[in-house]
């Protein structure tokens, strides 16, 4: 097969679903072409069959890491190194044992929701419309969508085999926070259209990334909790939403016409740039609530200046942002998720620094 | 503006509506317009005696193969005119341009306010005559393309001197401000004779958005020097700060420091020293492979829209068969 070959399948056709996820071959991959027209591009789609062994994929470490979004992991494993380095410093009993396991089953849950959520757009065809997000893995196809959906699933069962082993040596309340949790993450991107698209992404993250987590693998660890920790977990979760809300604010208008009610939608894209400006010149504030009431390390105020720099240099590169096709906002997730690390670095310096 | 070569034109006329009083279709009539205005029908005659048409005859080919009545025809071909030289009297204030079709600009040679009202009033006179001919569906669908075509051009003027943003953004902004009005072109005239299968309208959609694109590619190719047979003016989007489809496909792989040098070109050969001819040569070998990619998408809703079973349409569909060899490669085959 030299030329291109497309097929287009209503969705009501009996092969839409084995096309759309990959199923109905071995040699042959259906890529659903990109979409322009919202209104119109959620009845049939156009697939275009490229044969497997013509697609050049890197080598499966590569496809693993760009499909689980080890790229990404700062995310989760930050929140989990500061809890540990923390209960450290502060001389707190750590059973390694189940922090280990703890440390897993949060790398499992992290794979497993970035798979799920890969998979989720990919079905619903929101990949189809919006440029931006995802690993891509299935997009250049890479794997098929019903592969990358067994690995969600299978990571998130063994994440939560792991987390449910450790709960269960919790109080009640935990395994119902812990639950909560499980469903939250779930909840993001499988429930109906997910209710990231419900305006409640930016809460999940925060909470997921943030006190939940640090809480979370603190009582796993060793059995402690105090309103510290869950401080610990503010900062962090505090970045997550952040880049929840610039993603959603490169998608803001096929996201609109779309239906889909995120926090920029509803706020519209005045006042959801407003509100990333005010975030951003109060991340150097929430660096140092985290330094001076939860690390409590003196000479680490010094590590607000280069982290002010890099915040505001930021702020005043996205200021002059005029739409929200404009280029400062297409890398903006990326910028404020290397704030996020350099956040967590910080962190964790103090920490470690104060021992 | 896009420029179609006399060849181009012909083509279109011969295959439009075949009846003599159809061949050159007049859409605009100065006693349409009220007299008691002053420099209304001026302004309107430099405007429109000097426009090609294009869109009409688009309309004209649908109107042949679907036999509609020479008054719908009339009401359509005048319909999509008028949206489209409403949106050059706007762009051409926006953009500040000096020439439109090698004449002076209707802001500059009236005033800016007699531009913006002069399109608004164009918009207005669509709405009246589309609410006489009484298809609801037909005034509804319209307004969403013009609500459409706005939103195109606002986004536009957001990225000028944007000098990082991507081909995919632009598509949808092109999408939005050019592509709509040919998707209007394939659609309205079904719309018109009350035919409304959500799947030949899906079709119809997908095809203008692709012919819109590749119109839209050649166009700002030709800004470039690329296949300019009429010898239009280069490097114009570029000078204005703004940076067209094939500018960003350019771009995109350009490092830091010959991106200024890039920008300040002010003639062909200073742009082809801050980028190097063979990485022009290649990039350019690129962009119409990935057009040529576009074209086959466009073949297959072909043979879709083929299979329809509808009056006249294997007939309506060989001739926009024909349309993308004219659009972005400038053929036209015998």
């Amino acid at each position: 097969m030299n030329t291109q070959q497309f097929v287009t399948l209503k969705k009501t056709d009996k092969n839409f679903k084995s096309y759309l996820e990959g199923s109905f071959s071995h040699e042959l991959r259906a890529l659903p072409e990109l979409s322009l027209n919202v209104n119109t591009a959620r009845e049939q789609v156009t697939f275009r069959l490229q044969k497997t062994e013509e697609i050049k994929k890197p080598n499966l470490l590569i496809l693993l890491f760009k499909l689980f979004r080890i790229d990404w992991l700062s995310l989760s494993l930050g929140p989990v190194l500061a809890t540990y380095s923390y209960l450290f410093v502060n001389d707190l009993s750590i059973d390694h044992s189940s922090a280990y396991l703890a440390l897993i089953a949060v790398i499992f849950f992290h794979s497993a929701v970035f798979a799920i959520n890969d998979y989720k757009d990919h079905v619903t065809g929101v990949d189809r419309l919006q440029l931006t997000g995802g690993s891509q893995v299935i997009q250049k196809g890479w794997i098929a969508a019903y592969n990358v959906r067994r690995l969600g699933i299978l990571l998130f069962i063994l994440g939560s085999l792991i987390g449910g082993y450790l709960i269960l040596q919790q109080p009640i309340f935990l395994v119902a926070v812990g639950v909560l949790t499980s469903l939250s993450v779930l909840g993001y991107s499988f429930y109906g259209q997910g209710l990231k698209y419900l305006g409640f992404g930016e809460v999940i993250a925060f909470f997921c990334f943030g006190p939940l987590l640090t809480y979370g693998f603190s009582r796993a660890a060793s059995h402690f909790h105090s309103l510290e920790i869950v401080g610990l977990g503010i900062g962090f979760g505090y970045f997550a939403a952040m880049i929840l809300l610039a993603r959603q604010m490169e998608n803001i208008a096929s996201d609109a016409k779309l239906g889909i009610k995120s926090l920029t939608v509803r706020l519209g894209f005045d006042k959801a740039k407003k509100l990333i400006e005010y975030t951003l010149v109060l991340s150097p504030f929430v660096l140092f609530l985290t330094l001076h009431f939860i690390v409590k390390a003196n000479l680490s105020y010094f590590a607000l200046l280069p982290f002010s720099y890099f915040s505001i240099k930021l702020y005043l590169n996205f200021r002059s942002v005029s739409s929200s096709f404009s280029s400062g906002v297409e890398g903006l997730r990326l910028k404020i998720a290397d704030l996020h690390v350099i956040y967590s670095t910080l962190v964790l310096f103090s920490l470690w620094l104060q021992s | 503006m896009f420029i179609l070569t006399l060849k181009e034109l012909d083509w279109l006329r011969l295959h439009a509506r075949k009846s003599e009083s159809m061949i050159n279709i007049k859409y605009y009539d100065s006693n349409d317009f009220p007299r008691y205005l002053p420099k209304l029908n001026a302004l309107y005659d430099d405007l429109f005696f000097s426009g090609k048409g294009f869109r009409s005859k688009l309309v004209g080919l649908a109107a042949k193969h679907l036999k509609l009545e020479d008054k719908t025809y009339i009401l359509l071909a005048q319909t999509i005119e008028f949206i489209h030289n409403a949106s050059l009297l706007h762009d051409d204030l926006i953009d500040r341009s000096h020439l439109r079709r090698n004449k002076p600009t209707a802001w500059l040679k009236y005033s800016p306010e007699y531009a913006v009202l002069a399109g608004d009033y164009l918009l207005a006179r669509v709405m009246v005559n589309l609410s006489s001919f009484g298809n609801l569906k037909l005034i509804q669908y319209t307004a969403e393309i013009i609500s459409n075509l706005l939103e195109g051009e606002w986004i536009q003027d957001s990225l000028v001197n944007d000098w990082s943003v991507n081909l995919e953004r632009l598509d949808q902004v092109h999408n939005l401000k050019t592509a709509s009005l040919f998707k209007w072109c394939l659609r309205a005239p079904f719309v018109a004779k009350e035919i409304y299968d959500d799947e030949l309208h899906e079709l119809l959609d997908n095809s203008g958005s692709i012919l819109g694109l590749l119109f839209q590619r050649s166009d700002d190719l030709l800004d470039f020097d690329i296949r300019n047979f009429e010898g239009k003016a280069i490097l114009g989007d570029l000078k204005s700060g703004y940076l067209n489809s094939f500018g960003a496909y350019l771009l995109e792989e350009l490092k830091q420091k010959q991106i200024e040098p890039f920008k300040n070109s002010q003639t062909l050969d200073d742009l082809y020293s801050a980028i190097g001819r063979e990485y022009f040569d290649e990039r350019l070998a690129e962009f119409d492979h990935k057009n040529k990619s576009l074209i086959n998408l466009y073949s297959h809703y072909m043979t879709q829209l083929e299979s329809k079973d509808f009056e006249g349409i294997k007939d309506y569909t060989k001739d926009l068969k024909n349309l993308p060899d004219i659009l972005y490669w400038r053929n036209v085959k015998k």
